[in-house]
């Protein structure tokens, strides 16, 4: 049981990464990325190939970054450039990545790992117990993760991109070019994306090409996890390490729910519903904002008769 | 200072709905005017402020500022140049970043934005000094999401960052139309106040003809794309809203 709890800690931190990239895209862009769904099986693909190769697995690693990076880099060039939507855009890209990821595994669908020497490897020889060096190494990963995130939203260009998300026509209008800024956050984002899929590839020991059906709503639900129980208040940091608690919630929860006795096959539709009841709370709430300021609005235009619209509206009749 | 010639603008060309937005305007201000431009519905206001700010492409007709050719810059590219106050004070400022994160963007419209710290703290302190001068108690509230600020807070938040930067050209559509009276009448006088202290050239669209001809020394009135009338001076001082309402339906064509 306590391995069980190691090894969902572990796995929840080196999952932490790919909801810090849903994050850029979801709240700082405003935007429901379904790349991931294939960049997280690039990032996969790649360090196994390079390890399977006889790579450095640190290069591998930093590899599967560059090529979620790029993965991104496709979504929001067919978004900016093409002027495609966000989310037909990301769906484009995740069925492109299926047959990529292919041709990066050279032609196969799976690729193992066994008693290859992984990122994991270097704490493993200083005689830690494969869930301890994932902690570790999760744990530092997701630590400088979320340092280059925070830094970043707090310079010029990361507050140009948080206005991009928050308001595009205000970005525009404060001379922020927010095409480059979209495109800038789906490199980004997609990049994280591809650093956890190198590693989840590592420590479960394959890449395979179905292994990112339902990421997006996995990285959603540890997203929502981390902001309800861990972020009600607080600040950007704060936020930024509920993702990586959220993440690591999400995982044991769901080893609970295992160890109770729920088949692994439901695991999806269990997913799906926490993260459809999660969603709805906060857009209940908007709905019931927005039915009381469209009746404050109503009332103020009945306060202001005797304009020339008015008078306009008359000799239309 | 700003030059407009022959601007056009017709929307839905050769479809149905077809529709003639701005037929051939063209318009000069000199350096530190202010002129306010009142219409009905639909009579192509809002088209040529968009025009003016990039926000959409004409189909004829060059716009000159200060010299500077922006008929083709992007409307990112030509903030360098203006700024703007929408009629909705949801789209003027980003609600979800606080009120010091929004003065800091707009402080650096125009500029280049690299990987230096998003706002400083000499930044914040003279932020501060401006936003006390707005009396509303912002300066307390550097820290807050402007999601949580009232409409007309929110309006003079975003005029003040519209004035930033030393912009060569302030356009205010309708911006006092989504508030209640009281609070219109304030930021009317803050605009009025802002534009005099930094010496804006301004272009302001309102729906009242009140605010139209006691703000500003010249006066348009629009219908169909058109400038149908115009006044300035003291003979704008001397109109009277029932002169712009004789007017409006004088010039109207016959109700059917
Ligand atoms: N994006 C658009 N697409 C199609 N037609 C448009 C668009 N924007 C404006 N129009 C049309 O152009 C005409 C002029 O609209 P405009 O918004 O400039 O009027 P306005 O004078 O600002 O009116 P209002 O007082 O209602 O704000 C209208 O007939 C309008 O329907
Ligand atoms: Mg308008």
């Amino acid at each position: 049981m306590l391995n069980i709890l190691l090894g969902a800690v572990a796995l929840g931190l080196l999952w932490s990464m790919a909801t810090l990239g849903v994050y850029m895209t979801y709240r700082v862009l405003d935007v429901a990325d379904l790349t991931v769904e294939g960049s997280i099986v690039l990032g996969a693909s790649v360090a196994a190939v390079i390890i399977q190769q006889g790579g450095n697995p640190l290069k591998a690693t930093l590899a599967a970054m560059a090529a979620g990076m790029a993965a991104g880099l496709a979504t929001g060039l067919l978004h900016t450039l093409l002027k495609i939507p966000s989310l037909l855009a990301g769906i484009l890209s995740m069925i492109a990545l299926y047959s990529i990821n292919i041709r990066v595994m050279l032609g196969t669908s799976n690729i193992p790992l066994l008693r290859l020497r992984t990122v994991f490897s270097y704490l493993q020889g200083a005689g830690l117990s494969k869930n301890q060096s994932a902690m570790l190494t999760g744990g530092a990963f997701a630590g400088l993760a979320i340092a280059a995130v925070y830094w970043f939203l707090g310079t010029e260009l990361g507050c140009a991109l948080r206005a991009t998300g928050n308001s595009p026509q205000m970005a525009r209008a404060q001379g922020i070019d927010t095409d480059a800024g979209k495109l800038l956050g789906y490199v980004l984002a997609n990049g994280l994306v591809g650093l956890s899929g190198g590693l989840i590839a590592q420590y479960l020991g394959f890449s395979d090409v179905q292994m990112g059906s339902g990421s997006i709503v996995i990285a959603l639900a540890s997203l929502i996890i981390g902001e309800v129980v861990f972020a009600r208040s607080g600040g950007r940091l704060r936020a930024l390490c509920a993702m990586v608690l959220g993440s690591v919630a999400y995982r044991l929860i769901i080893a609970l729910v295992f160890e109770a006795g729920m088949p692994a096959t439901d695991l999806k539709l269990f997913t799906a519903l926490t993260v459809a009841a999660a969603l709805y709370l906060p857009t209940a709430k908007q709905q019931v904002g927005q039915k009381l300021s469209q009746r404050k609005e109503a009332k103020q235009r009945a306060e202001h008769p005797r304009t020339l619209q008015d008078l306009g509206k008359g000799h239309n009749g | 200072m700003l030059n407009i010639q022959g601007l056009s603008k017709t929307w839905g060309r050769d479809t149905m709905d077809e529709r003639v937005a701005l037929d051939q305007v063209s318009l000069q201000l000199r350096k530190g005017e202010f002129l306010t431009v009142i219409g009905g519905n639909g009579s192509g206001k809002s088209t040529l402020l968009n025009l003016i700010a990039g926000v959409h492409q004409p189909d004829a007709g060059r716009i000159y500022l200060d010299g500077v050719d922006l008929t083709a810059l992007p409307e990112h590219r030509r903030a360098a140049h203006l700024s703007r106050v929408f009629q909705d004070p949801l789209l003027g400022s980003a609600g979800g970043m606080t009120v010091e994160e929004n003065l800091a963007l707009a402080a650096r419209r125009g500029r280049r934005r690299g990987l230096c710290w998003g706002i400083t703290s000499a930044e914040r302190a003279s932020f501060k000094k401006m936003l006390a001068q707005l009396e509303l108690g912002l300066e307390e509230r550097m820290s807050s999401r402007v999601g949580l600020l009232s409409g007309g807070q929110r309006q003079a938040l975003t005029l003040l960052m519209a004035a930033m930067r030393d912009p060569k050209l302030l356009l205010l559509d309708e911006h006092t139309a989504a508030l209640d009276p009281k609070t219109a009448a304030r930021v009317l006088a803050l605009t009025n106040r802002i534009v005099g202290e930094y010496g804006l050239t301004t272009i302001m669209v309102t729906h009242s003809m009140r605010d139209a001809i006691d703000c500003g020394g010249r006066l348009i009135m629009m219908r169909e794309g058109r400038i149908v009338y115009a006044a300035e001076g003291v003979q704008k001082n001397g109109l009277k809203a029932a002169d712009l309402i004789g007017k409006f339906q004088s010039d109207a064509p016959a109700a059917c």
